[in-house]
């Protein structure tokens, strides 16, 4: 058996050191040499922020950082000791707590820097309360980007989006969030300087599509191969780290390196857990806090998690042919990425399909009570996976506050699900 | 306690009376879930509106599908249509003044498309987005005449032979009249002539009865109301956050002599305010007021969310009470802006 902390690819090494690399340049160039930085999002459309040579910080990616370093429940309990009630988000809004804290002692890394500009689209109600916060605590811009509501709901729309989007994500929603991006052009350029060049949004687009093929041949191959031959938490690093930087050169050259290591696993049979039984799916954002509990169930049930989101977004999720009108194809790329992974019917759709797809044989469905948008839509997803015959637990719980968090509790519900519900 | 008030109460406790009644009669009747339908555009082509509410505690069958970290009211509305309780509708409009309203439209389709429960009517999503900018605004106001578009063909296939049109100002000119009232009203509250709990059950009966008689109903109710003597309270308090459909939170604020005069919230004082403009183009007309001046968690920037409350609270409050439903995720931000307007 082999070491479960263990990283079993040469590029997940690399991944993690050119991150932190990148934040440490990051806070160099901030500091001393006062350079502009922004925090956006997850959901937002990266690829501007890159074209201006704006670097970014997404604001989920802080979040598990802050988690990753067990920092996650003095901040919440800094939170509440502020004046603000226990149900409020925590994935979203652990980065403002530790602006309002301000101990840069304390914060990972030292912190987060001034930024030159947040931005968030406005999905959950409470987005724009925690960026306006967060904006004047720094005394710094938030430029929202709406969000308008799809109402034409074909459930398989994978099948249309990287070709058919137009029709999929409705003309009268791509010309508004295509407007908006152009607003916010006009932002990045006071603050860069730079003049936006759209044949240089092509390119990156080309980029895009490019590291999400390749992606998508890493899917193929752990869809495929007998026994998976990654890790979730690695796929997690790998896909992560490529996709806050997706489509720049470093982020297409290390997805190859992604995909090459995976391939020569396949191709020599080496397997990420030799024992492998069971296929598990993995619903919900990462269990930040506990990442171990991925390699939980490999040594006494051979149970390995193969899947989830990250990875097999990409390409469904960001690929997107016809660039004709570059704007337009960014806009529909970030249109609907909520709906596509937290509501009905898409996001319970997809998952049924994923699972099938990569002989799911039970999957563990993350609800976090603390972060309502990925709640919502839970129930659908479960009832979506039972109906294809995977069993399904929920587990309550939140990716980013460990403070309920019982490991061995966890452990042991887990466990007793795989004995008595898992057939194999 | 005088007729009038007792029908308001009547009206306010019993929410779908009014609205069963106009379908036994023959009436169609089109149900929404917040305040920021245009409830005249409704009006205007024949139907009667009616505000689809509920709050009950028990949501099983419907607890399958709807997570329970949904406010009750939204958790409520879902069972109710589900369990066949708003069945007689027409059509079922859902604005996006919040985004639980976006994840109930979903959540109907989808119970619709998998099950195909005969209970759920049509339902129409109503986009009109609350971020305060000329993009939104544009994108606003083609929701608007789409909505409008939508209702006119609804007319056409339910009315054929038929000439119901109503005049769009004749709605809109009863509107204000309603909100005229209402704004005496507030000016009564501030002189402790009426409790918050008589205030929130007059304002609420509004949205489950026939406007012409809740007119006519108000009018003597605001009369009464004015020869009133003062009551002797401690404290005058506002009440801020999710939105209220009871009278529970204002009576416990009550027992103590203190005395609710307003709240930042459309169930309250908010159903007042400003009045429509009457002008050649009514749609617009309508679209300015829904736009700029209704109350939605979704209205961007801040300042522009509390500028009621800045202007309300130079009137004489004493105190701001938050309401934060048990599950709240998005009002309790709120805190920290009232804190600083309230130094």
């Amino acid at each position: 058996m082999s070491n479960t902390n263990e990283k079993q690819l040469k590029c997940t090494i690399e991944a993690a050191e050119y991150q932190k690399a990148w934040f440490t340049q990051l806070r160099k160039d901030v500091f001393e040499e006062n350079k502009p930085y922004a925090i956006t999002q997850a959901d937002m459309p990266l690829e501007l922020f890159s074209l201006m040579g704006l670097p970014v910080v997404s604001n989920q990616w802080w979040a598990a950082i802050i988690s990753a370093k067990k920092l996650s429940g003095y901040y919440l309990d800094r939170r509440k000791e502020m004046g603000f009630s226990e149900n409020l988000c925590s994935y979203c809004s652990l980065g403002l707590v530790g602006t309002l804290d301000d101990k840069p002692e304390i914060a990972p890394w030292g912190g987060l820097p001034k930024p030159a500009i947040m931005s968030a689209r406005l999905t959950c109600d409470c987005i724009q309360r925690i960026f306006e916060i967060w904006a004047e605590k720094f005394g710094t811009t938030f430029y929202p980007l709406d969000s308008t509501a799809n109402t034409a709901l074909p459930p398989k729309w994978w099948q249309m989006s990287r070709n058919n989007w137009e029709q999929l994500f409705q003309p009268h929603r791509l010309d508004f969030m295509t407007k908006q991006l152009y607003g916010l052009i006009g932002e990045l350029e006071k603050i860069t300087g730079k003049k936006f060049n759209i044949n240089e949004l092509k390119t990156l687009m080309d980029g895009v599509n490019l590291q999400e093929e390749i992606f998508e041949e890493v899917c193929e191959m752990i869809a495929t191969a007998p026994k998976s031959p990654v890790r979730m938490a690695e796929q997690i690093s790998n896909v992560m780290t490529c996709q806050w930087h997706r489509g720049s050169e470093w982020a297409i050259n290390h997805a190859k390196k992604f995909r090459d290591e995976v391939r020569y696993r396949v191709e020599n049979n080496v397997a990420a857990c030799e024992n492998e039984q069971i296929r598990l799916m993995w619903v919900g954002a990462g269990l930040w806090h506990d990442t171990g509990f991925y390699t939980a169930f490999e040594e006494e049930f051979g149970a390995v998690f193969v899947w989830s989101m990250y990875l097999a977004f990409g390409p469904d999720g960001y690929i997107r042919y016809g660039l004709e009108d570059p704007m337009r194809t960014l806009a529909s790329r970030i249109v609907s990425m909520n709906e596509q992974l937290h509501n009905p019917p898409w996001a319970n759709e997809w998952m049924a399909h994923q699972a099938q797809k990569n002989r799911i044989d039970a999957a563990i469905v993350l609800i976090p009570k603390g972060t309502r948008p990925s709640v919502t839509g839970s129930y659908f997803i479960t009832h979506a996976l039972e109906k294809v015959g995977v069993p399904t637990i929920e587990i309550w719980a939140d990716m980013v506050d460990g403070r309920n968090w019982n490991q061995q509790e966890m452990r042991d519900l887990i466990e007793d699900f795989i004995r008595n519900k898992v057939k194999k | 306690m005088s007729e009038s008030l007792k029908i308001l109460e009547f009206h306010y406790q019993n929410r779908t009376f009014t609205a069963l009644e106009k379908h036994k009669a023959g009436v169609p009747v089109i149900g929404y879930t917040s305040n920021t339908v245009p409830i005249e555009l409704i009006e205007t082509a024949g139907f009667y509106p009616t505000l689809v509410d509920a709050n009950i505690t028990d949501f099983k069958g419907s607890d399958q599908y709807m997570e329970p970290v949904f406010d009750q009211r939204t958790k409520s509305i879902f069972h109710e249509i589900l369990s066949g309780k708003w069945s007689f509708l027409n059509t079922l409009i859902i604005p996006r003044t919040s985004e639980a309203e976006h994840k109930l439209y979903l959540y109907l389709m989808e119970v619709k498309r998998l099950t195909n429960n005969p209970n759920i009517p049509e339902i129409y999503f109503f986009d009109l987005l609350h971020t305060q900018n000329p993009l939104s605004e544009a994108y606003g106001f083609e929701q608007m005449n789409l909505l409008d578009v939508f209702l006119r063909n609804q007319q056409k296939a339910i009315f054929s032979k038929e000439n119901i049109t109503t005049p769009y100002h004749l709605p809109i000119h009863l509107s204000n009249q309603i909100k005229n009232h209402l704004n005496q009203l507030a000016v009564y509250r501030y002189q402790s002539l009426l409790t918050g709990v008589e205030a929130m059950t007059i304002i609420g009966a509004m949205y489950f009865m026939d406007r012409k008689d809740y007119i006519q109903n108000l009018e003597i109710v605001l009369l009464e109301i004015s020869v009133r003597k003062p009551m002797k309270n401690s404290q005058k308090l506002l009440v801020k956050g999710n939105c209220i459909n009871h009278t529970d939170f204002h009576e416990s604020l009550e027992k103590d002599g203190n005395i609710v005069v307003a709240e930042d919230d459309w169930w309250g004082s908010r159903a007042g305010g400003s009045l429509i403009e009457i002008s050649e183009n009514p749609l617009k007309n309508l679209f300015d007021k829904y736009y700029f001046h209704s109350p939605s968690p979704r209205v961007f920037p801040m300042k522009k969310a509390h500028e009621w409350l800045q202007n309300e609270i130079l009137k004489g409050v004493d105190l701001v009470e938050f309401y934060l439903n048990k599950d709240d995720d998005v009002l309790g931000w709120e805190k920290f802006w009232v804190k600083e307007l309230l130094g």
